[in-house]
């Protein structure tokens, strides 16, 4: 069945290394019609890939990202010095939120220092929090 | 003959002359007799003089013999007492040589000890290091698991809110509440060991505090507790003197004493209260948190600060809220007290050090 109504966003990306929060992230994501079409990244190298592949191409691009922190091969931090050196014209596109578990202070400092982030939010995510996502 | 004699006369003169002669040698002789005689009496009263003096020397000489023998007797006891001493400083000279003997083992010995606890020492130098090394694995390990706790804990809490925005069923509504609950408790005390190793792990990091906004944004993030409702929240901080600390661990220890005195509150009672009063100076923060709260009886007083001790009661905590408030406040060169009795209220007076740089 082809929703009423368009969803909030056409591309939202999930970059995390457990299945189950990918899975409640999406299902979050779905009830909300928060996101028309959901990038499930397990590795923050090949979503970076994806990005780069697609930076020319923004209708592909997803307009939020949510990426957690603590991922083998790749860390969410690691993913956003990575991401720091795309094209602006991407970076103008996406609005990167870091989602985590940690209750480690200084990442969720290191996270609101970043000029790419536009905020930290604790797992798991909440209908309030998407509701508080502008287009 | 004798008619040869031709004169008497003659004969008479040689008579009268011898005899005067003889008269002259006999007075002679009585003069020599009479000297002999004096010289004799002389020689006599001498020799009974020089008697006297010998006797007199003799009775000296006893005298001075007795006194000889006296000496020599004294003498002979000095001698029998010297050679008694004699042995005896033999004796002590001897019981020197041993005493020294044992002082010299003794004196190795307390070289041998010294050796040992320079041996000693340099073992806890190295036990030191090693327990150094442990305690800051042992701050990795918690920080390490608390995050590995709290990863599968979020999932579990996200998946519960699918059932319970799902669910119509009455019963797993309401287990899926308690299910909730439970794993807000857990998480909460995940929370707590995590600022705890973070209070050991991490350097303190001086910033300019504004006193009555962090408070106040430090309540509206507890206020949505549901023990909050109905209690009347006030802060009153004089800031003066800018306040320079650890924004980090004094927001913690705020976090810990209002979600502490929320929850320790009389529950259905009007005129519940929560007041933060403070003042600052160069020196210090001087904090007051006060609240008409449970209270708690003066024999507790002691233990409330002791890691993993519950008071008794239902309303029962994780026995490290206020274990981590003290080892903060004391990281932050302050001090806490607490003014508290059973049933009227608690009042938890913090002084911390203004890091003014």
């Amino acid at each position: 069945m082809i929703p009423v109504q368009a969803a909030k966003f056409d591309n939202v990306m999930i970059i995390d290394d457990t299945e189950i929060d990918i899975y409640i992230t999406s299902k979050i994501i779905s009830n909300n019609n928060f996101g028309g079409n959901i990038l499930k990244f397990s590795e923050a190298t090949l979503a970076l890939k994806y990005l780069q592949d697609n930076q020319e191409n923004l209708p592909l691009l997803p307009e939020v990202i949510l990426v957690d922190i603590y991922m083998p091969i790749m860390t969410g931090f690691e993913f956003m010095d990575a991401y720091d050196k795309l094209p602006a014209t991407l970076k103008n596109h996406c609005k990167a939120f870091i989602i985590s578990s940690t209750g480690d202070v200084r990442d969720i400092t290191r996270a609101g220092n970043d000029k790419n982030v536009v905020a930290f939010q604790e797992k798991p995510i909440t209908n309030e929090f998407l509701s508080k996502i502008a287009p | 003959m004798y008619s040869n004699l031709y004169n008497s006369k003659s004969i008479r003169h040689i008579i009268n002359t011898v005899s005067c002669l003889n008269q002259t040698i006999l007075s002679k002789l009585d003069m020599e007799i009479q000297k002999k005689s004096d010289e004799l009496i002389i020689s006599k009263k001498e020799f009974a003089m020089q008697n006297e003096e010998k006797e007199k020397r003799n009775v000296e000489l006893i005298i001075a013999n007795k006194k000889i023998d006296f000496k020599n007797r004294e003498r002979d006891i000095r001698t029998a007492e010297l050679n008694i001493a004699n042995r005896k400083l033999a004796f002590q000279n001897e019981e020197k040589e041993t005493r020294a003997a044992e002082l010299m083992i003794a004196n190795k010995e307390l070289a041998f000890q010294n050796k040992e606890k320079e041996n000693r020492a340099a073992e806890l130098i190295i036990a030191n290091m090693e327990l150094t090394k442990t305690n800051s694995e042992l701050d990795r390990f918690v920080y390490s698991v608390s995050h590995d706790l709290r990863a599968p804990l979020t999932s579990i809490l996200g998946l519960l809110s699918f059932i319970e925005g799902e669910s119509k069923e009455a019963d797993t509504l309401e287990h899926a509440n308690m299910i909730r609950s439970r794993i807000i408790r857990l998480d909460g005390f995940i929370k707590k060991i995590l600022s705890y190793s973070q209070n050991n792990r991490t350097d303190i990091d001086v910033e300019f505090i504004p006193l009555q906004k962090t408070i106040e944004e430090t309540y509206e993030m507890l206020r949505s507790i549901k023990d909050a409702e109905g209690i009347h929240f006030e802060v009153i901080i004089n800031e003066e003197q800018s306040f320079y600390s650890d924004l980090q661990r004094f927001t913690t220890v705020i976090e810990n004493l209002i979600s502490n005195a929320i929850k320790y509150h009389k529950k259905p009672q009007t005129g519940r209260y929560i007041k933060v009063t403070g003042n600052t100076t160069r020196e210090h923060l001087h904090l007051k948190v006060e609240d008409n709260g449970i209270g708690i009886a003066q024999e507790f007083h002691d233990k409330i600060f002791e890691m993993f001790y519950h008071l008794p009661g239902k309303q029962s905590g994780t026995g490290i809220g206020l274990y981590i408030v003290k080892e903060i406040i004391e990281k932050l060169d302050g001090s806490i007290r607490v003014r508290s009795e059973a049933g009227t209220g608690t009042s938890f007076e913090i002084t911390i050090k203004n890091t003014i740089t």
